[in-house]
Formats: structure tokens, sequence, C-alpha cells
């Protein structure tokens, strides 16, 4: 009897701090994901400076630039993973790669090739372990990224972009990642990169002021906007700065929701050891009790043995 | 009327304001910008410098790196990989 007890009691010792481990898992997502998305915020000033040189410059319908217009005709996609570095994050990085697959298969159905761009350790080990091969991985900082990751990843993926295909380039590029809608809504998303699909010259006037009527009149007879060097030149210039920054801001999203994932699955990790060790202190308690009567109804019979 | 000038690098916005004028060093040479400019878009000179001059105070300088600058309707925005002042 007193065995049992022990038991529990050494069963209660380690759920409550596997609970304390779980709980400072869950206050260091927390402080993140706001370190996350201040990043985010006070890297947007920049990114929306060059959306709208871009979207100065792409509307004037003369211009063409092979990151923007490409043949429909595409043989080889190129899709890029954005996963996660660490695992106990729920089914963050799981519905990442869900989602991935079914690109893959819709992407083979339509007849072209699939490469793969993956980020994030355990995206890796998914492919690595199905022995499924894939182009490049990057790890580490996934729930930390900064700019220097997504040049490098922008400079990689530019690279099979610009090749032919038959030296082994590819005609388009999808993201698959996590967005952070919310603390509690992520939700995973296919963004189709390249070719880029530079915003409306409607929507970027109300992106940047919104409501000013004089700001959408300019915009609609862009013949007005002057380019110094030249519009090519500055849209050689601009346009893989504007990719590198929405890389980052993708990053930086699924930075978010990594760490939104991994504070949910903490919390309930939490609350689940709670209730175990509430369940642990009743069965315990029975023991204690169980054993106390038996040695009671021993004494009682000993008595009764020697009185009769 | 006065410019509104912003001025922002990858990781933060460097300087808000209005401003009188604005030179800056383009591939080409230096422009100069006041109220009532032509919507511009221009490459900034590797490591060229940038004068605000703003509608009250000091002169502002600061040299850039790898900055392009968009004028459109009294709006300047200038960003840079790299900016401090």
């Amino acid at each position: 009897m007193g065995a049992q007890i022990r038991v529990y009691r050494q069963k209660i010792a380690s759920t409550s701090s596997m609970k304390k481990i779980f709980k400072a898992m869950e206050m260091i997502a927390t402080s993140r994901i706001n370190k996350a998305r201040k990043s985010a915020d006070a890297a947007s000033p920049y990114a929306d400076a060059l959306t709208k040189a871009v979207t100065a410059i792409a509307t004037q319908n003369s211009i063409s630039h092979p990151l923007i217009n490409r043949s429909a005709n595409s043989r080889r996609s190129a899709v890029l993973v954005l996963a996660s570095d660490r695992g106990l994050a729920g089914s963050y990085s799981a519905s990442v790669l869900k989602k991935t697959e079914s690109l893959i298969e819709k992407l083979r159905s339509e007849g072209r090739e699939v490469q793969l761009y993956l980020v994030g350790r355990k995206a890796k080990s998914y492919f690595d372990f199905r022995e499924r091969s894939y182009e490049r991985a990057w790890e580490g900082n996934t729930d930390n990224p900064n700019i220097d990751m997504a040049v490098e990843i922008r400079d990689a993926l530019l690279d099979a972009y610009s090749r032919p295909y038959e030296q082994g380039g590819v005609d388009d590029l999808h993201i698959v990642y996590t967005e952070f809608v919310s603390m509690v809504t992520q939700e995973t998303t296919i963004l189709r990169l390249l070719p880029l699909a530079v915003a409306e010259a409607r929507d970027f006037g109300e992106q940047i002021v919104p409501g000013q009527q004089l700001e959408d009149d300019q915009f609609t007879q862009n013949s007005a906007f002057e380019f110094e060097p030249s519009p090519q030149e500055v849209l050689d210039e601009l346009l893989p700065r504007y990719i590198a920054s929405r890389l980052y801001a993708c990053l930086l999203e699924a930075a978010a929701s990594e760490l939104a994932s991994r504070q949910r699955a903490m919390k309930s990790a939490g609350d689940n050891a709670d209730e175990l060790i509430k369940k642990y202190k009743r069965l315990m308690n029975n023991a204690r009790q169980a054993a106390i009567t038996q040695e009671l109804s021993e004494i009682v019979s000993g008595a009764d043995a020697l009185a009769s | 009327m006065a410019l509104k000038v912003e001025v922002v690098s990858r990781e933060s916005v460097v300087w808000v304001g209005e401003a009188k004028y604005v030179r800056a060093r383009t591939r080409n040479g230096d422009i100069g910008i006041m109220a009532g400019h032509i919507p511009t878009c221009a490459l900034l000179a590797e490591d060229g410098e940038l004068l605000i001059q703003p509608v009250s105070g000091e002169k502002v300088t600061t040299r850039l790196h790898e900055g392009f600058l968009t004028v459109s309707n009294d709006r300047v925005t200038i960003a840079a990989k790299h900016a401090k002042i």
C-alpha cells in the first residue's frame, strides 16, 4: 500500500515540474510574438515605399520585365515551404506540410514539375524521412527571422527563376506559409510570388493615402511619373528588393504564427498537466485511505481473535 | 506648402516631418525637390548624401546606402537599406 502512495507522489512531482516547463514555454512564446509583430510593423514602411515605387512603374504598360510577365505555359514550379525549426507548436508544421502536399499534387496534375525549397528543420526532416528530393533547405531562426535570411532565400529563388527550363530553371514560384490573422487564428496560405502580380494603380492609391482623390487621379495618368536613370533600370534595381521585402514579410508572419501556435499548444499542455495532478492527488488519497482502513480492520480482527 | 518627407530604412522609420527642401544625390547627379515637384522615382547614388531642410529647425543630413526616392503629390519617400540620422 505504501508503495502505491509513493508511486503517485512521484507522478505528481514529475507532472508539476513538466507543468512549470510548459508555463515557461508559453510565456516565452507570448513575449516573442510581440517581438515578431513589432519587427513586422517596423519593416512595413520600407515595404510600402517599395510597393509604391514598383506599382508606379508597373502601371506604365509599356514596361515589361521577366519578373512580372512570363509565358503562361509553365512547365516547372518552385514551392517555398515555411515550416518551423522546433516542434511543440501544435499542428503548425503539420498543416503547412499538408497544404504543401496538396499544392504539389495540384501542380503535378497540371503537368508541371515541382522543385522544393524548404525553410525549417521540421520541413527538412519530413522530406528527408520520406527520401524525397528538394532543391535547398534553410534551418535555424524560423521563430526570429532576419532580413539577411530573406535576401539569401531570394537570391536562391531568383537564380532558379532566371535560368531557362532546360538548365533546371523554374517558371513560377509559390510560397506555402501561415498567415497570422490574430492570436487565435492562423491560416495556412498559398501565395504565388513570381511572376509578380503587382497591385493595381487603384488599390495602390487606396493603400497609401486612403480617400485622397488627388492621389488617385495622379496614378490614372501615370505618364506623369518621371524615372531616373530610366524606368527599366529603376525596375531592375527595385524588383529584387521588392521580392526580398515580400519574402521577409512572409517569414515574419510565419514566425508570429509559429509562436502563436506554440503558445496555444503550451497553454493546453499546462491545463492538461493541471488535470493530471488533480487526478493523481485523488488516487493518492484513495490509496492512503485504503491503507488506513486495512490497518484498522487488521487491528480490529486481531483484537476480536484474542477476545474470543 | 510644405513637403511631407519620410525617410525609411529596412528596419525602421528614420525621419518623418515637413520640409521646405530636400536634396539627394541620384545616379545622375544631385536632385533638389521643393513643393510642386512632378512625380518622380529615382535611384540614389551609392553612399550619397541626403539633405533635408525642415520647415522649422536645423538642416538634417544623412548618408544613404542603396536608396531610392519617390515623389508624388508633395510626398517624398526616401527608402534605403541603411540610413541613420
